[in-house]
């Protein structure tokens, strides 16, 4: 069976943190990298994808952030200074549902988890509410 | 012109097809597939193939339009009777006199790179070609008085009139829709611009892609992050001259069967290029209005599915695509044939086991790395034969010599060459339409200028030889 | 009554017949039509938006309880709309959902169920046109398909819009968007190439283009279609669009080119490879550095067009470079690649003490066409797009307060229009089913309960 290099991720020798190093930024680079764990700077080449200098001491003091990185036992190490900026659409970032009640200029909208008991027919009740009475409770 | 770039432009042959192009037979044979496979596409085919066209009626073959788009360099009023010229319509193209300056347009000024009239000697570009299909061409000088009451006479011919000049030219010259409907109430008129005849945007005089789609936001959110070395990034094509075009052809249907229906008149209609974009631009504007989010860039990498990507590869770029969890699986068995490391870490990770969590960044940025970890070995169609294997969606980003010798789109007549009358054989992209009773089709590619002069000029006003000549020396046509 | 119009300045004139807060005054182009949407994702349900849009009814048909999968991709996992149905109040659906389903009636079907094959001829029945994108031969697999359509109602146009389309060697390869945009040939030649400062890699169009454009094409084809019906021939039609295809159509002189002199056209980055100037700069300075938003911290970019010879020597006078106005004195000269790969970067050597809206106020000040590139959050509140209708804020009966694109193009005297955007899975089923297909509330219920509707 062929031999596959390992290239886009890299385990420090130091710290162990695993760094990835995404494919648009890394695939022909050539230079350092940070690692996200205990930043130390790495120096290593890429051609095509391929790593051919594996990372050895860094040279100089410009350097580039990995895209992600995480500890051993998967834990992520992301973050400012870290790990490269991801392009956020705004000042929060969860990830996860926002659950707002209100929008972007301040009025009801149902962008929150309901539950059956909050439903009237397929409708949020202070939907329906404001609609019917306009109100909402 | 040097005697060298006239031998090149002359006696280029056409390079296309570098492969024959597949027969029944063979896409049918029995030991690829199944019966069932063939007796279902042998039935498509006996309704859709293009073969079948040419004796099948047009949707839109009692429609006269008058396209006058060619004032400037605008390409969006082109595109529609492109269009509305391949459901049938008699699409008449009036040009300035001496051509429309988009039949100039040719990349980087080169002239080697355009079309050559083989009676005339005019070059024509190679863009104006394809896309001024089926067309008839008649030119008509509109900045003259009298050209534009020639422009009124026809107008009582006609069911729709394009146009894309600059804001109110035409209401400020009496050709607008104000001054036509007097003369044609059954007439429908649509301006094509890039923001609009009006409001605090509107267009200046001369304006062209790509101003609209910087207007609407969607080049700002096209590219790759700034983190990946990215900037926002324009469309190669002219995509929103493009979409405004198929609005266009949209929006005359949807009058004609008003007023067909209803109205038993014309109307007018608006269609802008950065408000196609808008249109299109999806959950951006929902996201903005639940909390103020401003869609991101996020390169060639999709905000939304993981994986829905196009990464680097062996040889070039490669779409994968699969969000749900059969693809999921599939897709990492695949990579695990090779490296089932990767497989591993990737089935390993709590964060990626459901659908909808994997979509933030950092889960991405892991996915990807991995899934190109193993890209980066294999060349587009070694790692598209391996998908494959497993029913996964892919397929490699292909270039335009791929794209023109495609069995499947050469079988399909989507790619194919037609003997134009001028210009010798010229490759081009078929109707878009296929249909079972009124297929779309491409009868004619662009024309010499002011081909059609005579005929539609002799039709439509009874000009005679005596007028078609005076009208030619005052410069007219 | 159009005597008053017939004074007015053109401007005014425009703003009163396509005035946005007068569309509900005036008919709807497409009145009485109905169409069935048999649609997921992007490709077909856009398609029948449009028409929803234009005042066709049009009935979405999606798989009970959960909905199409369209619904359940939302960026960053972060913004829903709840509830997907009143099965699953805590679930919801994307906004990208809206885009493309504006307007329509929302019920369900298990088209698999023995039991929904007399209720999908039913609504065949009473329908002018429908749309499907499933794979090639799945309809026809389950006896729904055109076959078995045009048995039930000569009259149906029916359109079938999806990857590769329904015959020749591909026609068994799935698609999606971007496998269009990559396999049809428009991604090859979007991108910065490669060998600049910034990264030169080919670039996906930011949202699903041939998805929604193909969508266009398809509505225009059902649309030609009903026309032909009904002023010609009485008879129905059926419709293949294939979205590879339409990103082949959008190469423009790609394919001529290749195949007259064997070229390849390739990436040419933010610049025009057939006018110059006609391209996107950078600006050195950010419009709000002190913004907390990420995405507007970073540098702004302007779109810049001086091609005439004129407007050319007046752009190279304005940045101080008068001595590439000599050089480059034709338009053929300067849109010429070297000569381009001279000129933007003296634009943007100019424009590097500048943020966007400096850059702007200058090249309006000299009289030179120019546009900021607008971050999404900029183009949600510019003026220009409410004040015409085409984005805004909408009271939708069903989510509350949203923000969404509105109006697809402007019309003088049957404009589309939006009336919601869309509703929660099988939402309408008791009233469609019975107003549609003539079912009782009972069953409905047995139906619902049965899990096939």
């Amino acid at each position: 069976m062929t031999e596959f290099k390992v290239s886009l991720f890299y385990d420090c020798s130091k710290c162990e943190t695993r760094n990835f190093f995404d494919p648009y930024s890394y695939w022909d680079y050539t230079g350092n990298f940070k690692c996200a764990g205990c930043d130390v700077l790495y120096y290593a080449e890429w051609e095509n994808g391929q790593r051919v200098v594996e990372p050895e001491a860094g040279r100089g003091t410009d350097f580039i952030l990995p895209g992600y990185a995480e500890t051993k036992d998967l834990k992520p190490l992301s973050g400012e200074g870290k790990t490269s900026p991801p392009p956020f659409a705004n000042v929060t970032f969860l990830g996860k549902p926002k659950n707002t009640t209100v929008s972007a200029r301040g009025k009801l909208t149902a962008c929150t988890q309901l539950t059956p008991e909050d439903l009237d027919g397929s409708c949020w009740k202070r939907i329906t509410a404001q609609r019917k009475y306009g109100k909402s409770w | 012109m040097s005697d060298d770039l006239k031998k090149e432009v002359q006696e280029a042959p056409l390079l296309w097809p570098l492969t024959p192009i597949p027969t029944f037979e063979e896409v049918y044979d029995p030991k690829i597939c199944t019966e069932a496979s063939r007796e279902i596409s042998t039935i498509f085919e006996g309704w859709l193939h293009p073969k079948h066209e040419m004796a099948k009626p047009e949707a839109l073959g009692q429609i006269r339009v008058l396209e006058c788009g060619h004032g400037g360099l605008q390409c969006n009023s082109m595109q529609a009777g492109g269009y509305l010229g391949e459901l049938g319509a008699n699409v008449i193209m009036v040009e300035p006199p001496g051509g429309s300056p988009i039949r100039k347009l040719t990349a980087f000024g080169r002239k080697r790179y355009m079309f050559k009239d083989n009676v005339n000697g005019d070059l024509c570009g190679g863009t104006f070609l394809h896309e001024c299909r089926n067309k008839q061409s008649i030119t008509l000088d509109l900045t003259k008085e009298e050209g534009r009451e020639i422009l009124k006479k026809l107008a009582v011919h006609a069911d729709v009139l394009i146009e894309n000049y600059a804001p109110g030219q035409f209401d400020a010259w009496g050709i607008g829709y104000r001054q036509l409907s007097k003369i044609n109430p059954r007439l429908i008129y649509v301006w094509n611009g890039q923001k609009g005849q009006w409001g605090s945007l509107k267009d200046k005089p001369g304006e062209l892609y790509p101003s609209s789609p910087c207007a609407s936001g969607w080049c700002h959110a096209t590219g790759l992050p700034k983190s990946f070395g990215g900037t926002p990034i324009r469309s190669g094509e002219r995509s929103d001259d493009i979409l405004a075009g198929n609005l266009t052809a949209h929006a005359v249907c949807a009058a004609l069967i008003f007023r067909n229906n209803v109205s038993r008149k014309g109307q007018f209609i608006e269609v802008t290029s950065s408000e196609a974009h808008a249109r299109i631009h999806d959950y951006a504007w929902g996201w903005y209005g639940m909390d103020g989010s401003s869609k991101p860039r996020y390169g060639n990498w999709d905000l939304a599915i993981n994986i829905y990507s196009v990464n680097p590869c062996k040889d070039g770029y490669m779409m994968v695509g699969g969000g749900h969890d059969r693809l999921w699986y599939r897709i990492w068995k695949t990579v695990g044939k090779d490296r089932p490391e990767l497989e591993d870490m990737i089935l390993d990770e709590p964060t990626l086991r459901v659908v909808i969590d994997r979509v933030g960044h950092d889960q991405q940025v892991k996915t990807l790395c991995c899934l190109t970890d193993w890209m980066k070995d294999w060349t587009r169609e070694e790692c598209r034969a391996k998908l494959l294997e497993e029913e996964v969606a892919a397929g490699g980003v292909s270039f335009l010599d791929e794209v023109a010798e495609e069995p499947h789109y050469k079988y399909r007549g989507m790619v194919r060459a037609i003997e134009t009358a001028h210009y010798g054989k010229v490759l081009f992209c078929g109707s878009v339409f296929y249909g079972h009773r009124t297929p779309g089709r491409v009868k004619d590619l662009g024309r010499p200028v002011g081909y059609d002069n005579s005929d539609v000029y002799r039709k439509l006003l009874g000009f005679d030889t005596d007028k078609l000549n005076e009208l030619f020396a005052k410069g007219l046509i | 009554m159009t005597e008053h119009l017939d004074k007015l300045p053109f401007d005014e004139y425009c703003k009163t017949v396509f005035n946005k807060d007068t569309l509900a005054e005036k008919p709807e182009a497409l009145k009485g039509y109905r169409v069935l949407s048999c649609t997921q994702y992007i490709l077909g349900p856009c398609a029948a938006a449009y028409l929803g849009e234009l005042g066709a009814e049009v009935i979405k048909i999606e798989v009970p309880r959960l909905g199409e999968p369209m619904r359940h991709c939302s960026p960053y996992n972060e913004s829903w709309f709840y509830p997907v149905s009143r099965w699953n109040p805590g679930r919801g659906t994307s906004p990208a959902f809206q885009g493309a389903n504006h307007n329509e009636y929302f019920v369900t079907l298990d088209y698999r169920k023995p039991e929904a094959k007399e209720l999908f001829y039913n609504f065949v029945q009473k329908t002018d046109a429908m749309v499907w994108n499933y794979r090639p031969g799945t309809f026809d697999r389950w006896k729904i398909g055109y076959g078995a359509c045009k048995e039930v109602n000569p009259r149906i146009v029916l359109a079938w819009c999806g990857g590769f389309g329904g015959f020749g060697p591909g026609r068994n390869w799935a698609s999606y968007d971007i496998l269009g945009q990559a396999k049809g040939g428009v991604f090859s030649f979007t991108g910065h190439r490669a060998g600049r400062a910034t990264a030169g890699f080919p670039s996906k169009h930011t949202t699903w283009i041939m998805d929604y454009s193909i969508g266009m094409l398809v509505s225009t084809a059902m649309l030609a279609g009903l026309y032909w019906r009904d002023t010609v021939s009485n008879l129905g039609n059926y419709f293949e669009c294939s979205q590879v295809q339409g990103s082949t159509r959008y190469t423009e002189y790609g394919l001529p080119l290749w195949g007259r002199t064997g070229i390849v056209r390739m990436r040419w980055g933010n610049w025009d490879t057939e006018i110059c100037v006609n391209g996107i700069v950078a600006c050195g300075l950010s419009s709000y550095p002190h913004s907390d938003h990420p995405a507007e911290k970073e540098e702004g970019y302007i779109c810049v067009q001086a091609y005439t010879d004129a407007d050319f020597s007046n752009l190279m006078n304005l940045i101080g470079r008068p001595d590439l106005a000599k050089k480059y004195a034709t338009h053929d000269d300067r849109v010429e690649a070297r000569a381009q790969e001279e000129i933007y970067p003296a634009i943007e050597e100019f424009l590097k003490d500048k943020n966007k809206e400096e850059a702007a106020r200058i090249f309006t000040g000299a009289g030179l066409v120019n546009q900021p590139l607008l971050t999404i959050r900029e183009a949600a509140n510019c003026d220009h797009f409410l004040e015409r209708g085409s984005l805004g804020w909408y009271d939708d009966p069903y989510y509350g307060d949203v923000f969404t694109q509105k109006v697809i193009y402007k019309m003088s005297d049957s404009p589309p229009r939006l009336k919601h955007v869309h509703r929660p899975v099988g939402c309408d089923n008791e009233e469609i089913y019975q107003r549609v297909c003539g079912l009782s509330s009972d069953q409905i219920r047995e139906f619902e309960a049965k899990e096939i509707i």
